[in-house]
C-alpha cells in the first residue's frame, strides 16, 4: 500500500481489469503473462519492481509506458490506456482500487510508489 | 584495419564546409564497430597501462538532449540507452534514448544538432534507440544514416535536417508486410557499403512485441535482408533469408513448411568487407524456435552466416551454424573480419561466435572453414513429431567460449550445501552435453520439469561477443554463462498453432494462471543464486592464425550475486563474471569493457553502480578500473580529437539520466 494517504485507492476496478485486458494484448508478448520475469521485458512485480520504482512517482511509471510501450511501436497508446495499464501493475503491485477513477495523469503527481510493509 | 584507414583516408580528402577536426591527426571511430570488418579495434595508444592512473571523466552527456526533456515534461525515455557514437569529421553522431540522431562536439560533449523535425508531442517523441548509425559522403553530401522505428533515415550531416531526396522526405518505411503489422525492429542500426544501405533487423512474428522466440505460432513472415540506395532511398534487393523455388536449400523444408515458417533475420550487427564489395550477415532460428515437427530439415538459411554481394544481394556463400535449430541458438554476434597468417598463408577471414558457444573461421571470400568443422552426433529429441538432426557443425579447434552442456561438474558449489541445493534442483531436469534437445514438461510429482540448457536462450555468444587485434591476430569473445529450462507444453488455448511450445514458469507470489507459452528463463536457487558455477561471463581470447585458445578471464562482476545473503562469510574470487551483454573495445595495448547494466533485457545485468575496467590485452589481467553510476548498455568507443584520446561508454539504468560518459587523460 502506498505509504501517503493519496495513494490508496487511486483507480477503479474497472480500470485495472481494463489495464489488464490491454497487458494481454500489447505487452504479453515480451512481459511475462504474470508480470513477472519476461522473455524480453523485465518484471513489473516483485522485487525487481521495487527496485526499479520504489520512491518515484507513479508519474514517473505512467511516462514511461507513455514512452517506451510497447516496444516497436511506442506511442501508440491512448493516454487512457496508458492510465489503465499503470493502474494494472500498482494493482498487481498491492495497491487496492477504490471508487475514484484515474481520469488525468496529473492525478499521479503526488503519488509517491512506495513498497508495502510486510 | 585496413578498410578504417581508407575511410579515413577518403574523408581527408573531402573535407566539408563543417568539419570542424584536424584531419592531420584526429583518428576517428567510422562505424559502430569501429571500422566496416567489425572489430571493434582502434589503434591508439595515447591511453595505456603507465597512465590509466590519470585517466578521469572529460564529459558526461544525457541520454536525450534536456530542451527535448524540458518541452515534453511526460517523456521519460527508456534507460536501455543502446547507441555507440561513430567519430567522423570532427563530430560525435549517435541514436539517442528516443533513436533521434544527436551530433556532439568531441571534446565537450556539446550538442551541436539534434534531427529533426524536433518531436512536437509524447507520440512523435517515443522512440527507442539503435545502436549504431551510419555515415555516407559524396563530394559535399554528407549524410547520416539511421533507423528509428519503422523509418530509415537519411539526415544532413551538417545540421540535422532531413535529406529530402532521399524516399520520402527524408525518410524510408522499412516495415515488412505480416499478417497483423507487427512493428519492425532494427536495433542494431544500419550498415553502408560503397553506396548500398544494407538493413537486417527482426519483427516478422505475428504478435505486437515482433519476437518469433517466444509465444506459440509457427506462422511468421521472414526477415530478409535488404539493400537500398543511399542516395534515393529506393530498395535495390532483397536476399530471402527463406529461399526462393529456384534455390537448392528451399529442399532444406520438409512438409511445404517454407510457405509460413518465418523469422531468422539478422538482428545483430552486419559488417562488410568493402574491397570485395561483400556484406555479412548472421541469420537467427525459424519459427517455433523450439519446436520444429512442422518443419522437418535442415532449415536453410536459419541460423546461418551468410556473404551477400552488396551491390545487388546476391547469395555468395553460406555455412549453416546451427541445423533445424531447437534452442533459438542464433548466429547473434557480428561476423568479425580479419586477416591472419594460417601456416604461412595469409587468409581474409571471418570469425563468427553464435549462442552455442562455439567460434568458427572462414575464408571471407570462398566461405571455406579455415580450421575443420566436424559434424558430430548429438542427442535426439524425445518430443513427439520432432525431427532433430542426427549431426551438429563442432569447431575443432577452438574450445567453447563458455559452458556447453550441463554437467554435475558445471553446477554452482560455493558451499557444500549451495551445491547440494544445486544437485537436487537439477535432478529435476534432463541434463546432457550441448545440443540435448528441449523436453515435455512431465505433471507427475517425481517427472521431469523439461531439459536444462547451457548456453541459455542469449547464448554463450551475444550482440556484444567479437573483436578482433589486427596487431597480434587475436579475436576476443566475450561470453555468458546462465542454463535455462527448456521444458514443452501442448497450448490448449486455440490461439496457438504449434504443437508445442516453452511452457512459463510462474513468478514467484504470482497468482496461478493457465499454462501460458514463454521464452525458456533461468534457473536459480531458492537464493536466487544461478545453478551453474561462476564466472557467469568471460572474455575468452584466440589466436586465430595459430588455432588455439590464449586466455580466458572474468568479464566483470555481478554485485548482486556477491551481495546475496547465501554468500554471507563465503570467501569469493575477485571478480565473478557478469551475465549482462557488455561489448569490448580493443586499442593499441588494452581491452576496455564495463559491467552491463540490468536496463538490457536478458535476465541479468547490474542494478545500480557498476564498475568500467581496463584488461591488459595479451593477459587478460585486469589492469584498472572504475566506478561508474550505472552499467553500459552499449559498447565503448574511442577516438583521438585535437591530440587527445577519448573512450565514450554508453550508460543506463533505474535513476540515472546519464547516457554518454567521455574519458580522458587528465582532469576537465
Amino acid at each position: 500500500m502506498g505509504a501517503e494517504p493519496a495513494a490508496d485507492l487511486l483507480f477503479t476496478a474497472e480500470q485495472s481489469s481494463l489495464g489488464q485486458q490491454l497487458y494481454e494484448q500489447k505487452c504479453g508478448g515480451c512481459h511475462a503473462p504474470d508480470l513477472g520475469e519476461g522473455s524480453h521485458g523485465p518484471a513489473l512485480r516483485g522485487e525487481h519492481f521495487w527496485a526499479t520504482w520504489a520512491d518515484k512517482s507513479a508519474r514517473e511509471l505512467y511516462g514511461r509506458i507513455l514512452s517506451t510501450m510497447p516496444s516497436g511501436d511506442p506511442g501508440s497508446l491512448s493516454q487512457r490506456q496508458v492510465l489503465a495499464l499503470t493502474a494494472f501493475i500498482l494493482a498487481t503491485n498491492g495497491y487496492p482500487a477504490g471508487a475514484t477513477s484515474l481520469d488525468s495523469p496529473a492525478q499521479l503527481d503526488t503519488v509517491k510508489i512506495t513498497k508495502a510493509a510486510p | 584495419l585496413r578498410s578504417a584507414f581508407l575511410i579515413a583516408a577518403t574523408a581527408f580528402l573531402f573535407v566539408g564546409k563543417a568539419a570542424a577536426g584536424n584531419p592531420a591527426t584526429d583518428v576517428e571511430w567510422p562505424h559502430f564497430g569501429g571500422n566496416a570488418y567489425f572489430q571493434r579495434y582502434s589503434p591508439l595508444d595515447q591511453i595505456a597501462a603507465s597512465n590509466l592512473g590519470e585517466l578521469a571523466v572529460a564529459w558526461t552527456r544525457p541520454s536525450v538532449d534536456p530542451a527535448i526533456r524540458r518541452a515534453l515534461p511526460d517523456l521519460q525515455p527508456s534507460t536501455y540507452n543502446r547507441g555507440t557514437p561513430i567519430m567522423v569529421d570532427g563530430t560525435l553522431y549517435v541514436s539517442n534514448a528516443i533513436g533521434l540522431v544527436e551530433a556532439f562536439d568531441p571534446a565537450t560533449g556539446a550538442l551541436k544538432w539534434v534531427q529533426h523535425p524536433l518531436p512536437a508531442t509524447i507520440k512523435e517523441a517515443a522512440g527507442e534507440s539503435t545502436r549504431g548509425v551510419e555515415y555516407w559522403r559524396s563530394g559535399d553530401d554528407r549524410r547520416i544514416i539511421s533507423i528509428r522505428g519503422q523509418f530509415l533515415h537519411a539526415t544532413h550531416a551538417d545540421d540535422g535536417s532531413p535529406v529530402r531526396a532521399f524516399g520520402d522526405e527524408g525518410k524510408v518505411f522499412i516495415r515488412w508486410p505480416t499478417t497483423d503489422n507487427v512493428s519492425y525492429h532494427g536495433t542494431s542500426g544500419p550498415l553502408v557499403v560503397g553506396d548500398t544501405i544494407v538493413i537486417g533487423g527482426f519483427g516478422g512474428a505475428v504478435r505486437e512485441g515482433g519476437y518469433g522466440d517466444t509465444g506459440a505460432f509457427r506462422e511468421a513472415a521472414p526477415e530478409n535482408i535488404r539493400g537500398y540506395d543511399v542516395r534515393t532511398g529506393h530498395l535495390l534487393w532483397t536476399f530471402h533469408v527463406m529461399p526462393l523455388e529456384d534455390d537448392d536449400a528451399r529442399q532444406s523444408w520438409g512438409n511445404d513448411s517454407w510457405k509460413f515458417v518465418g523469422n531468422m533475420g539478422a538482428w545483430a550487427p552486419l559488417s562488410a568487407d568493402p574491397e570485395l564489395g561483400y556484406v555479412y550477415a548472421p541469420l537467427t532460428a525459424p519459427t517455433l524456435s523450439y519446436y520444429g515437427g512442422h518443419r522437418p530439415g535442415d532449415n536453410k538459411y536459419s541460423s546461418s552466416l551468410v556473404a551477400l554481394d552488396a551491390r545487388t544481394g546476391r547469395l555468395v556463400w553460406a555455412q549453416q551454424l546451427v541445423h533445424h535449430d531447437l534452442w533459438d541458438y542464433d548466429a547473434a554476434s557480428p561476423p568479425v573480419l580479419g586477416d591472419v597468417k594460417v601456416g604461412g598463408r595469409l587468409v581474409k577471414a571471418v570469425m563468427q561466435t553464435n549462442k552455442p558457444g562455439m567460434l568458427f573461421v572462414f575464408d571471407r571470400k570462398t566461405g571455406e572453414a579455415v580450421w575443420p568443422i566436424e559434424e558430430r552426433p548429438v542427442p535426439q529429441s524425445t518430443v513427439p513429431g520432432e525431427h532433430t538432426s542426427p549431426t551438429q557443425p563442432f569447431s575443432t579447434r577452438f574450445p567453447g567460449v563458455d559452458t556447453q552442456g550441463v554437467s554435475p561438474a558445471d553446477l554452482v558449489d560455493f558451499t557444500p550445501a549451495i551445491h547440494q541445493e544445486a544437485v537436487e534442483l537439477v535432478s529435476h531436469y534432463v541434463t546432457g552435453p550441448l545440443f540435448t534437445p528441449p523436453s515435455l514438461v512431465d505433471s507427475a510429482p517425481e517427472g521431469k520439469k523439461g531439459t536444462l540448457v547451457a548456453p541459455g536462450v542469449w547464448g554463450a555468444a551475444n550482440w556484444n561477443s567479437g573483436a578482433f587485434d589486427p596487431d597480434s591476430g587475436a579475436y576476443f569473445a566475450v561470453s555468458r554463462n546462465l542454463a535455462d529450462v527448456y521444458g514443452l507444453f501442448k497450448p490448449t488455448d486455440g490461439e496457438s498453432t504449434s504443437e508445442y511450445a516453452i511452457l512459463h514458469r510462474p513468478a514467484p507470489g504470482a497468482p496461478a494462471q493457465q499454462p501460458r507459452a514463454s521464452l525458456p528463463l533461468a534457473l536459480r536457487l531458492s537464493s536466487g543464486l544461478p545453478v551453474l558455477k561462476p564466472p557467469y561471463g568471460r572474455i575468452t581470447a584466440y589466436d586465430i592464425g595459430a588455432g588455439k585458445r590464449l586466455w580466458m578471464a572474468p568479464n566483470g562482476d555481478d554485485p548482486a550475486i556477491r551481495a546475496n545473503p547465501a554468500l554471507k562469510n563465503v570467501k569469493l574470487p575477485p571478480l565473478l563474471g557478469n551475465a549482462g551483454r557488455g561489448a569490448p573495445l580493443i586499442t593499441k595495448t588494452l581491452i576496455f569493457l564495463a559491467d552491463a547494466s540490468d536496463a538490457i533485457v536478458g535476465q541479468s545485468g547490474v542494478h545500480g553502480p557498476a564498475t568500467l575496467r581496463a584488461y591488459d590485452k595479451r593477459t587478460g589481467r585486469v589492469v584498472w578500473e572504475t566506478s561508474i553510476p550505472v552499467g553500459a548498455t552499449g559498447a565503448p568507443m574511442t577516438y583521438s580529437f585535437h591530440g587527445r584520446q577519448y573512450v565514450v561508454l554508453p550508460v543506463g539504468g533505474a535513476g540515472n539520466d546519464v547516457g554518454w560518459i567521455a574519458y580522458a587523460l587528465g582532469s576537465r
